[in-house]
């Protein structure tokens, strides 16, 4: 039981007013000094007479003009208690994303678009968002209106729990499915990704009368990925995905209404991480380098150039492990430190070589720099790219190192090279990419791909050219995959695990 | 500030309260629930009885009136600025 639920934390014994402060005694023994100016409320109290204080059990009451100042037990405490303070943050901001996914089920039921609903409701678009989102500074008179513009009052956003309950007391895949889509995951990564496929056979085969233990069976998995109770999937309120995968550190919440997909895709790859760091054994390994000099020293010395089967067995040789996955989706790759061993997570959909040794250079110099203490981690939740997330120091220097890998610190001076080559036109600027790339002995593809997104940022497209200069064979995916079964044990792995491994990395 | 109750149990919305919006709600016994609004659900993970829930509920026009009325610093809605734009 947390203290605040004692009522002896609650209860006020004595208050007095003592050199401009007030100090009050609580039942459990606490005394607390809390100084006036902080219990004064913005502008409308004059003559407050503080030594004319009395109280009961659960506040003080201040003579004051033109009402007494009264304060309560829990304005006293959270002045004072930062724990309680800040498990009262995390309760409100819990509240709001809770009277958010309860508008947008509203909303859903009666099928209006949230841009048609903030019309009738004569509010922006925005605002309709911000609660849905879970924001808290929208106001009552706000929600009220948005609520009666689909016929709903606050008494049916409250009851709604009661409505889910009863729905939900009939256990079914349905119920199930419905559930998770609020928790941000979605029935086709569900059935791909985590249920087995026997078990999806077997809820096919009796789609009318789907069996508790089968229905069971399938809501283990999902409760062994997000940590919920089967009470929890089945019964209780809303899921809520726990945020501490994706909020270890350099999390940056996506600037779209996706948090949630982030959260609960970031909860699965984080769990996988795990399971990979199980199955990994590897002896004798190597210390991180302390410098990209050093870098290219131990790389170059077993290897000859820059590609991605190299890479990876260079990354994996220093004990990281990479797990590669190619759902679709907000999610863009991440890296853990998780108990002192590292995982980096790969999610390209295109088999560009080029793309895929980027984002890995890009993540190992995440493991390298930036996630040194135990438990940390970095969730990409925008594509990267040499150019993207420059408004971050640790996503510019995990750029900056990848480009030096591939490029040395050359990038922009071969760019320049191929374009004047191309003479300053872009329909000559493949054939020159392929002289600049033989004469400076850079791969093609990774000049390609650079220039390609430099160009972008002006505005130019030079996709189409820059795509059929990629190398995509072997598929990369197969590759990162292919060695993961080479490097960790998965058969050690219980039947769960092992099932949701294998299904990640089946191409 | 009292907002409602009777001889089991009393309703107090108070001025310039933390998050998350909530109402205090004392028993003849001499305790307390806190019970956040609009979705009547007690703040400590407590229980409270049907008669409360249902009296809470049937108040929350009232209740979040006077919320709002009570913090007004809580910004109403800032995208105000993008939207004249």
């Amino acid at each position: 039981m947390m203290r605040w639920n004692n009522t002896s934390y609650q209860k006020i014994k004595d208050a007095k007013f003592i050199n401009e402060s007030i100090v009050v005694s609580f039942e459990n023994g606490d005394v607390i000094e809390v100084p006036k100016g902080s219990l004064i409320p913005f502008g409308d109290k004059n003559n407050i007479e503080w030594s004319k204080l009395h109280f009961n059990p659960f506040e003080i009451i201040v003579p004051a003009t033109p009402y007494p100042l009264e304060i309560q037990w829990d304005k006293l405490r959270v002045i004072t208690d930062r724990e309680f303070a800040k498990y009262l943050a995390e309760k409100s901001d819990e509240q709001a994303k809770l009277i958010g996914v309860k508008v947008k089920r509203l909303r859903e039921r009666k099928n209006i678009s949230s841009k048609e609903l903030a019309e009738r409701a004569g509010v922006a678009a925005q605002t309709i968002s911000r609660i849905e989102q879970g924001h808290t500074d929208v106001s009552f008179a706000t929600l009220r209106k948005i609520l009666a513009a689909m016929g709903y009052t606050l008494k049916d956003l409250a009851n709604q729990e009661a409505e889910l309950e009863m729905e939900n007391t009939q256990k079914s895949f349905n119920v199930l499915l419905k559930k998770l889509s609020y928790a941000g995951i979605d029935s086709n990564f569900l059935t791909k990704k985590i249920i087995p496929a026997r078990l999806q056979v077997a809820l096919n085969a009796q789609k009318q009368n789907e069996p508790t233990l089968l229905l069971d069976e399938v809501a283990s998995y999902v409760s062994t990925i997000y940590g919920w109770s089967p009470n929890e999937i089945w019964t209780e309120k809303n899921l809520v995905v726990k945020s501490e995968p994706a909020e270890m550190a350099f999390f940056k919440k996506p600037t779209n209404s996706n948090e949630n997909q982030v959260k609960a895709y970031s909860h699965y790859a984080f769990y996988l991480a795990k399971v990979v760091l199980k199955a990994f054994h590897q002896k004798n390994i190597s210390e991180y380098p302390s410098s990209i000099e050093e870098f290219k020293k131990e790389y170059f010395k077993n290897f000859e150039g820059i590609d991605l089967s190299t890479l990876l067995e260079f990354v994996w040789n220093l004990g990281i492990c990479v797990l590669p996955l190619n759902d679709s989706g907000v999610f863009h790759g991440a890296s853990w430190n998780i108990e002192g061993r590292h995982v980096i997570v790969l999610k390209q959909n295109t088999h560009s070589h080029a793309r895929w040794i980027f984002d890995l250079l890009h993540e190992l110099y995440h493991v390298f720099a930036h996630l040194d203490d135990p438990n940390t981690s970095v969730v990409e939740v925008e594509e990267m790219n040499p150019f993207s997330n420059n408004e971050s120091i640790e996503e510019l220097e995990a750029n900056s190192f990848a480009n030096q890998v591939i490029f040395g610190s050359r990038a922009e001076e071969l760019a320049e090279q191929c374009v004047a080559a191309a003479k300053w036109d872009i329909k000559n600027l493949s054939k020159s990419v392929v002289q600049v790339a033989r004469k400076e002995k850079v791969r093609e593809d990774f000049l390609s791909n650079y220039l390609a997104f430099r160009l972008s940022y002006q505005g130019e497209n030079w996709w189409s050219s820059a795509l059929k200069m990629q190398v995509t064979e072997p598929n990369p995916f197969e590759i990162a995959s292919d060695l993961l079964k080479r490097k960790v044990q998965i058969q050690d792995l219980s039947p769960m695990d092992y099932s949701l491994l294998t299904t990640a990395i089946k191409n | 500030m009292k907002v409602f109750g009777n001889t089991k149990f009393k309703v107090y919305i108070y001025k310039n309260d933390h998050l998350p919006p909530h109402c205090h709600v004392r028993f003849a016994d001499g305790s307390e629930v806190r019970v956040m609004i609009p979705l009547v659900e007690p703040m400590d993970g407590s229980t409270i009885s049907k008669e409360v829930s249902e009296a809470i509920v049937n108040k929350l026009n009232s209740l979040t009136r006077i919320w709002d009325k009570f913090h007004p610093q809580r910004p109403k809605n800032n995208l105000s600025i993008k939207e004249k734009k």
